[in-house]
């Protein structure tokens, strides 16, 4: 595999009407866990977007897995990285373990049912997310937590070595997302799996991401291993708040104490 | 352990298509009984099989079979036309004749026969080219309201594209109106099928283009199941699981426009089959599959077979237009769903 799971250069896009990000830069790292974080409209999902071709740069060029983005076949591209994004939405009717079949489309051959491997790889997806017991149910019958671990459920069955995924614990409680974010580092440890998430809490980045990318008002504003980017330095301008930076005693990963907005304080 | 869950369904899906078709068959004995003097369903089937005097077989051949065989083909090209509309829109109120496509396919036939017929109301070229007017009017339509939603500035919310269609659908069944009253008088008496849709007038021809056209957009369709499965996801899902949706959702739309041109072409614009039919599947058979395909093509059959029997029987010897009594069962579910629909984001 690549050193390098996807590359922009000098990569200009955005929606109707008005850019994201303008000539941005950004190497991700293949083989680890990578954090995307950064106030909100600072270009974190429009970035993964990019990397996973949902929309198209207006300029510059991409790179993911070693080709430019443009020469991958849409079911190739598919069978190297997977996404789950912000907002995933199916039939309220289609049963928990259809859904994650859908997840099989890239492998699938043409003309025939399910194989043997489609099926193989739907029911350890299931174990995994811990879904094999509701299999059967509509996914309109579902909590938050298990249609969030459902859509995940998907996403692995897709076998990728590279998945994307667009704040996957939003919906989740504590349990929940922690459990995720434990899936995601041992799928990593265990199998090699490259992980691009964008997440809102930095102390989840900071425990379970070995690169972490600071965005910014469509910048870079960091980009390197967690420990160098997780400082009170980099948070204060990231974010404009004020907050304390400590080692957790048992994990020795940072813990981020936010303290007052910068904003907030008096002129 | 992997395969019971889907053994287990399947039974329940078989059962529903065999009721589907019984259903179908049955109604087809009693459309080609029915007529100026009835015939009971074992001589029917004796004529079907062959066994029977030769007037039987003439009256049933001939006389009643054309109109059965165009009932049922126009049906399931409809109600087709509606389940793959509704998935290329990602939309449960979509189909045929709410995206203005039906009465674009009727425009275009009407035009196509104040062009091209001469003083005495004959077409001075072969009516062979009737179904290419349709597909043109249709495609026209068609694309006019895809272009309309996809420039929406307002985002393309699941009711924008209801709306382009309901106003265009709108325009183009007055623009046949218009051209039924100023066009010559003859006119006025094809103002039925092209304005409400009627099996009334049909001959082996018409049942054998659509028979064609069905012989193309089946197979392809059975080809292309899966990808139509795909796009229950939302487009980055479908996306990112390996699907090409602008190509998919391009051919399938065109699939949609010539299966209902086809059927408008040779049957009138009949409405709401595209809608009816594949809600009538899903409920029974659940959304998913060629099993779904199978039993909404059945639906539809069965859905304008058993209008065009009740048209015949409500008010002898006067005959309605089997469209007008689809859209009497079509609407009102239509203003269900949308009722549903508006609760549910409520």
């Amino acid at each position: 595999m690549p050193e390098a799971l996807a590359r922009l250069s000098d990569v200009t896009a955005g929606y109707e009407g008005h850019l994201v990000f303008d000539g941005l830069d950004l190497t991700i790292p293949a083989g680890q866990v990578v954090a995307l974080c950064g106030p909100n409209g600072s270009g974190k999902s429009t970035a993964l977007r990019v990397m996973r071709r949902l929309i198209t740069p207006q300029s510059g060029a991409v790179e993911a897995v070693g080709k430019p983005l443009g020469d991958w076949g849409a079911k190739d591209l598919a069978r190297q990285i997977a996404m789950l994004s912000q907002s995933p939405d199916a039939p309220d009717e289609l049963r928990v373990r259809d859904l994650v079949m859908l997840g099989r489309f890239p492998h699938r051959r043409a003309f025939r049912g399910p194989a043997q491997q489609d099926h193989d790889a739907v029911e350890q997806a299931l174990r995994r997310t811990e879904m094999s017991d509701l299999g059967e149910r509509p996914i309109a019958a579902l909590s938050g937590g298990q249609l969030q671990r459902a859509w995940i459920a998907m996403v692995l069955a897709q076998e990728a070595p590279a998945i994307l995924l667009d704040e996957p614990t939003n919906h989740l409680d504590l349990a929940h997302s922690l459990e995720i974010l434990e899936l995601l580092r041992s799928l990593n440890r265990e199998e090699g799996r490259s992980f691009v998430v964008v997440l809102h809490d930095l102390n989840m980045a900071a425990r379970y991401a070995d690169h972490i990318v600071m965005f910014r008002a469509g910048r870079v504003a960091a980009s390197g291993a967690t420990g160098e980017v997780m400082t009170e330095e980099i948070i204060a301008r990231v974010f404009g708040i004020d907050c304390s930076l400590f080692d957790h005693p048992l994990l020795g990963c940072p813990i981020v104490v936010p303290l007052a907005s910068s904003n907030a304080r008096g002129p | 352990m992997s395969t019971w869950s889907q053994s287990s369904r399947r039974p329940r899906a078989d059962a529903a298509l065999l009721v589907f078709g019984l259903g179908v068959v049955a109604l087809t004995i009693l459309g080609i009984g029915l007529g100026a003097s009835f015939m009971p369903p074992d001589r029917v089937l004796q004529a079907l099989l062959g066994e029977a005097p030769r007037t039987d077989e003439i009256i049933v051949w001939t006389l009643r079979m054309p109109r059965v065989a165009l009932a049922l083909l126009a049906g399931a090209a409809l109600a087709l036309a509606g389940a793959i509309l509704q998935r290329v829109t990602r939309n449960p109120l979509a189909a045929p004749s709410v995206l203005g496509i039906t009465d674009g396919a009727a425009l275009g036939v009407v035009v196509f026969l104040w062009l091209f017929s001469n003083e005495s109301n004959t077409l001075r070229v072969s009516i062979h080219w009737q179904p290419v007017a349709a597909i043109l009017g249709a495609t026209v339509f068609a694309v006019l309201v895809a272009a309309l939603t996809i420039a929406d500035p307002r985002g393309r919310g699941p009711l924008s594209v209801i709306l382009y269609g309901i106003a265009l659908a709108a325009l183009a069944k007055a623009a046949v109106t218009m051209l039924m009253i100023l066009g010559p008088v003859y006119r006025a008496g094809q103002a039925m099928t092209w304005m409400t849709g009627t099996v009334g007038a049909a001959h082996w021809s018409d049942a054998a283009t659509l028979a064609m056209a069905l012989a193309v957009a089946v197979p392809v369709l059975w080809v292309a199941s899966r990808a139509l499965g795909q796009m229950r996801l939302d487009d980055d899902s479908a996306v990112a699981t390996g699907l090409s949706l602008v190509a998919a959702q391009a051919a399938f739309l065109a699939l949609a426009v010539v299966l209902t041109a086809v059927a408008v072409a040779h049957a009138g614009a009949i409405g709401f089959v595209g809608l009816t039919a594949p809600h009538a599947a899903r409920l029974i058979i659940g959304d998913g599959g060629r099993a779904f395909l199978c039993a909404t093509a059945l639906a539809g059959a069965g859905l304008v077979l058993g209008a065009d029997i009740i048209a015949r029987v409500i008010a002898p010897p006067l005959e309605l237009p089997a469209g007008a009594l689809t859209a009497l069962i079509g609407a009102p579910l239509f203003l269900y769903l949308l009722v549903r629909r508006s609760a549910i984001h409520a």
